[in-house]
C-alpha cells in the first residue's frame, strides 16, 4: 500500500470563481485565505475582518463555505478516480482537505510513479472545475497519516527528484524508485508543528524539547503512554502502521451534478455562455468516461436574491454529444429572463443509457443525414411542445377520431405502433386534409352553400355508421366539388336574370372547371350537412 | 507607325486576356448559358439528385428529368375560395390561420413525396393549412413504424423561417413543404408594423441556401399572386386548374428553370376518377320534414334489424 496525498491549501477560495476584486475568505471573524489581488493590499491570513477592512475598502469579505468545498472535494475525487480505485476524502484534524488516494496497484497501468504524478499534476492545474487551476501538494508514503502529514509539509514530492530515481532504475526489477527512496525518513524528519493533532498537545512536546518528529516517535510507548491522550498515541500508530486505519472508500455517484458560483454575477446572456459551456464540457466528460449518454438536463440558475430558474431539456433520443447539448441549451437559454444577476448555475442529470458501440464497415455508404430527433428537440425547445405532431391512426370509423395529432415526446423513443387494423380501403377516396371539428353547411333553396358558392355533389354516399352503444353517429359521406367561380358566374348569367324560374345547375356539363373538391357529409341524427375535408 | 501597332498589339493582349478571364467564369457550374443546349442524356444519367414526379409529361419537361433535390422548388397555387371562411374558434381546424393555397398543389408533390417516403426519412410539414388526413396520403408505412408525416406549426413568420432553416440544415426529412405565407398572428408586446411580416427574396434566398446543404425535396407553396414578384428560387411553377375537353385538369407552368429556358406549360390529370356527371338535383339527400319522418321510420326499423352488425355500410 502506497498512499499519495494531495493537499489542497487554498480550496476554500478556490470554490468561488476567480474574481478581479480582492477576495479573502474568513473563518471566525478572521482572514483564512486571500487572492493575490488582495495580498497586494497588505491582506494575510490571520487578519481580522475589521482590519482587513482597514486596510482594504475595496476587498469583498466571504464566509467560508464547508459545504461547497465538500462537494468540490468530491468532484475531485470523482476525477481522481480514474487513476486508482481506492481514493478518499480526507479531512484532517484540523479542517484541512486533501484527497488520498492508494498508488501502489496503479503504477503498472500508469508506467510508474513520474508519469502517473504528471498527469495528476496536469488535471490539478487544468482542470475544468477551476480557471486557474487548483493549488496542490503531493505527498507519499506507506500510511495514510505519513503521507497527509508529507503533502502538509509542502516539501511534498517534487517531479525532480522522482527523475533522478528513474534513471537510476533497474526496470527488469518490478520495483519502482519511491519505493526505494526512504520516505519514512522524511516523516521522522518534520517538525513537530505539522502534527494532526490539538494545539496543546505539540505545545506539550515543544516544551518537552521535541522539534522533530522522529524525537518523539523514539520514545518507549510506555513514557508516550503515561504523558498523552488516547487519541494521541492512536495517531502515532497509524502514522508509524502499527494500527488499521479505516476509511470510507469513496464510491463515484451515479448522476451528475455539478455547480458554479460566481462573486461578481453573471448580468447578461452573453457573461453566461462561458460557464455554461465549461458545466457541459465536464458532463461530457463524465459521460465519456462511463460510456454514457443522457436522455435529459437540468439547469437550475440562483440569483442572488435566492429566486431559481430551472430549464428542463428533455432528449428524445439519448445525447452525449457536446454541440448538440451545446445548442439545445443555448435555445432554452434564451427563454431565461435576465433581469438579475446570476449567483449560481447547477447542472445536473439523472438519467443514462449505456452508449451502444455501432460497428460501421469500410463499404457501407454513409448518408450525411442528420438525427431527426436532434431537429425535433430543437423545434420543441424553440417554439413550444405544441408545435411538432404527428399523426396516429386510431380504431375508429369516425375520420376526425381515427385521426388523432400526436405531440412530439419521449414515446418518440419507443417508437409508436400504428394500429394494423386499416379501417380505410385503400380503394376508398379519402381526402387529404381534414377538418378535425367538421364545419356545418349552409342549405338554401336545396342547394348546399359554401361560403356563398354553391357546392355539387359528385360521388356518394358512403355511409359510416358506428357507436351505436354510446353516442350514436350514422352519417352519409358524399364528394362534392366547387366550380371555379368565374367560369360558373358567365354560365349561370343567363339563368341568374330569370330569378323566378328556379333551375339549380348541377349537373357537371355545366360547370366547366372545377375549383376544389370536398368531402362533405350528412348527419342523419342532426339532420345537417357538415364540410370535413378537403382533397389535394 | 510604330506607334500604332504597339497601341494595337496591347489592345490584343488586353482583349486576350479579357477572354480568358470570361471563359474562366464561364466554366462555373452554376452559370447556364441560354444558348447552350439543355443538357444531354449522359448529364442527366449523372445526376442522382433528381426525383422522378410521376407525371411523364413533367418530367419530359424538367431539366434532368425529375425534381431536383437540395433545391428550393416554389409552386404558386391560387387560394381556395374556402380562405376567408372562418372556421370558427376551433384552433386545429385551420391550423396556421392563414389564407389556404389551394391544395392542387400537392397532388402534383404527392407521387415523388411517395417515392421518397420508402427511405425511412420523414417528411415535414410546415405550417400547413389544415391537419392532414392520413388516408388520403397513400403513403406506405410498415405498421412497426410510426406515421412519417411530421407536422411542425409555428406560430410567428419568424419561426416559420427558423424552423425551416433548422430542418433543412439537419438535413434529416426526405420532403419538407413549407406554406410560406406570412402569419397573422398577433403576438402581445408587439408592435403592429412588426405583426405585418412581409416574406421578401431575402428569406427565398436564404431558404435557398439552406435547401441546398439538404438532400431532401424542398416545396415552398405560395399565392398565385407572387408571381410577378422575382424569386430566388432556381424552379418556379404556376399551378391552375383549367378546362380541357369538358374535364378539369391542373396546369403546369414553368416560370423558371435551372439549366434551360422557362415557359414549358403542360397538364396533368387531377380527380378524373372524381370527374364525372354529377348527381342530379332532384336525387339530392336533402333533409325533407315529410320525408324525414318516413326516414325515421325506415331507420328504427332497420337498426333494430342490424344492430348487432354495426359498422361501416356502404351503397353506392
Amino acid at each position: 500500500m502506497y498512499w499519495l496525498c494531495i493537499y489542497l491549501p487554498a480550496l476554500p477560495l478556490e470554490v468561488f470563481e476567480p474574481s478581479k476584486q480582492a477576495v479573502a475568505i474568513i473563518e471566525n471573524q478572521q482572514v483564512l485565505l486571500c487572492n493575490d489581488v488582495a495580498a497586494k493590499q497588505g491582506i494575510e491570513p490571520g487578519l481580522t475582518a475589521s482590519t482587513s477592512l482597514a486596510l482594504s475598502s475595496t476587498i469583498v469579505l466571504i464566509n467560508r463555505e464547508p459545504e461547497k468545498e465538500q462537494q468540490l472535494i468530491k468532484h475531485l475525487a470523482e476525477q481522481i478516480y480514474q487513476f486508482s480505485s481506492q481514493v478518499v476524502a480526507y479531512k484532517n484534524y484540523n479542517q484541512k482537505q486533501s484527497v488520498l488516494l492508494e498508488i501502489g496497484s496503479s503504477l503498472r497501468l500508469f508506467n510508474g510513479a513520474d508519469s502517473l504524478l504528471k498527469k495528476l499534476h496536469t488535471m490539478l492545474y487544468k482542470n475544468p472545475l477551476s480557471e486557474t487551476g487548483f493549488q496542490h501538494f503531493f505527498g507519499l508514503a506507506q500510511t495514510i497519516k505519513a503521507a497527509e502529514l508529507l503533502a502538509r509539509c509542502s516539501k511534498g514530492y517534487s517531479l525532480a527528484q522522482e527523475k533522478t530515481y528513474h534513471g537510476a532504475e533497474n526496470k527488469k526489477k518490478h520495483t519502482h524508485p519511491f519505493v526505494q527512496h526512504n520516505h519514512w525518513h522524511d516523516v521522522m524528519q518534520a517538525p513537530v508543528q505539522k502534527l494532526d493533532c490539538q494545539e496543546k498537545i505539540i505545545r506539550q512536546c515543544l516544551d518537552m524539547g521535541f522539534n522533530k518528529i522522529g524525537e518523539i516517535l523514539a520514545l518507549p510507548t510506555s513514557t508516550l503512554t503515561k504523558r498523552f491522550n488516547l487519541n494521541f498515541i492512536n495517531y502515532l500508530d497509524k502514522l508509524q502502521g502499527k494500527t488499521q486505519d479505516p476509511q470510507i472508500w469513496f464510491t463515484p455517484k451515479e448522476y451528475f451534478h455539478r455547480e458554479i458560483f460566481s462573486i461578481d454575477g453573471l448580468r447578461s446572456h452573453a457573461d453566461l455562455q462561458q460557464p455554461i459551456k465549461k458545466l457541459l464540457t465536464m458532463l461530457c466528460d463524465y459521460l465519456l468516461q462511463r460510456q454514457l449518454k443522457c436522455t435529459d438536463i437540468t439547469w437550475i440558475f440562483t440569483r442572488f436574491s435566492k429566486n431559481k430558474n430551472t430549464l428542463e431539456i428533455n432528449l428524445s433520443q439519448p445525447q452525449s454529444s457536446y454541440e448538440n447539448l451545446l445548442e439545445l441549451s443555448k435555445i432554452h437559454l434564451d427563454q431565461l429572463p435576465m433581469d438579475s444577476p446570476v449567483e449560481n448555475i447547477f447542472l445536473s442529470s439523472k438519467n443514462f443509457i449505456k452508449k451502444n458501440s455501432r460497428h460501421t464497415d469500410l463499404f457501407s455508404s454513409h448518408e450525411k443525414c442528420g438525427e431527426f430527433s436532434l431537429l425535433a428537440d430543437k423545434i420543441k425547445s424553440k417554439l413550444g411542445d405544441m408545435s411538432l405532431w404527428q399523426l396516429k391512426t386510431k380504431e375508429s370509423h369516425l375520420p376526425e377520431k381515427s385521426n388523432s395529432m400526436e405531440y412530439f415526446g419521449k414515446q418518440y423513443l419507443n417508437k409508436i405502433k400504428n394500429n394494423e387494423m386499416n379501417i380505410v380501403n385503400d380503394n376508398d377516396y379519402r381526402p387529404a386534409w381534414l377538418l378535425q371539428t367538421p364545419v356545418p353547411l349552409k342549405e338554401k333553396n336545396k342547394c348546399l352553400l359554401f361560403n356563398n358558392n354553391k357546392l355539387h355533389l359528385i360521388k356518394g354516399p358512403e355511409r359510416i355508421q358506428c357507436d351505436w352503444w354510446s353516442n350514436r353517429d350514422s352519417r352519409d359521406y358524399f364528394i362534392a366539388g366547387l366550380a371555379n367561380k368565374s367560369d360558373y358566374l358567365k354560365k349561370t348569367s343567363s339563368i341568374n336574370e330569370n330569378p323566378n324560374e328556379q333551375t339549380i345547375i348541377n349537373s357537371y356539363e355545366n360547370v366547366g372547371c372545377w375549383e376544389s373538391f370536398y368531402w362533405i357529409y350528412y348527419d342523419r341524427i342532426k339532420k345537417t350537412w357538415y364540410l370535413q375535408g378537403e382533397f389535394s | 507607325m510604330t506607334k500604332n501597332t504597339s497601341i494595337k498589339k496591347r489592345q490584343e493582349l488586353s482583349l486576350a486576356n479579357q477572354k480568358q478571364n470570361v471563359e474562366a467564369l464561364l466554366q462555373h457550374p452554376y452559370l447556364w448559358r441560354a444558348s447552350q443546349a439543355p443538357p444531354t442524356s449522359e448529364q442527366q444519367a449523372n445526376s442522382n439528385s433528381v426525383i422522378k414526379s410521376g407525371f411523364s409529361q413533367v418530367d419530359k419537361l424538367l431539366c434532368n428529368n425529375g425534381w431536383p433535390l437540395g433545391n428550393l422548388i416554389e409552386c404558386l397555387a391560387p387560394l381556395s375560395s374556402s380562405h376567408h371562411f372562418k372556421y370558427g374558434s376551433v384552433q386545429h381546424n385551420s391550423l396556421s390561420q392563414n389564407n389556404n393555397i389551394m391544395q392542387g398543389a400537392l397532388h402534383l408533390f404527392l407521387p415523388a413525396i411517395r417515392q421518397l417516403a420508402s427511405k425511412k426519412r420523414p417528411i415535414i410539414l410546415v405550417a400547413p393549412p389544415y391537419v392532414p388526413y392520413l388516408p388520403g396520403w397513400h403513403i406506405n408505412t410498415d405498421s412497426t413504424q410510426a406515421s412519417p408525416l411530421w407536422v411542425v406549426s409555428p406560430d410567428t413568420t419568424t419561426h416559420l423561417l427558423w424552423a425551416c432553416e433548422q430542418i433543412l440544415r439537419s438535413n434529416s426529412a426526405s420532403t419538407v413543404l413549407i406554406w410560406l405565407n406570412p402569419l397573422k398572428k398577433q403576438q402581445h408586446g408587439e408592435s403592429q408594423k412588426k405583426n405585418h411580416y412581409h416574406l421578401r427574396s431575402v428569406h427565398l434566398r436564404k431558404l435557398q441556401l439552406a435547401a441546398r446543404r439538404s438532400q431532401s425535396l424542398v416545396v415552398a407553396l405560395r399565392d398565385i399572386n407572387n408571381q410577378q414578384k422575382s424569386s430566388p428560387a432556381p424552379l418556379r411553377i404556376c399551378l391552375e386548374p383549367t378546362a380541357y375537353k369538358q374535364k378539369t385538369r391542373l396546369q403546369v407552368h414553368f416560370l423558371k428553370q435551372p439549366g434551360s429556358w422557362g415557359g414549358q406549360k403542360t397538364t396533368i390529370a387531377w380527380h378524373n376518377r372524381l370527374q364525372t356527371a354529377a348527381i342530379a338535383a332532384n336525387q339530392w339527400p336533402v333533409y325533407n320534414p315529410t320525408q324525414d319522418l318516413l326516414n325515421n321510420y325506415r331507420q328504427e326499423k332497420n337498426d333494430n334489424l342490424a344492430q348487432s352488425t354495426t359498422s361501416t355500410a356502404k351503397w353506392s
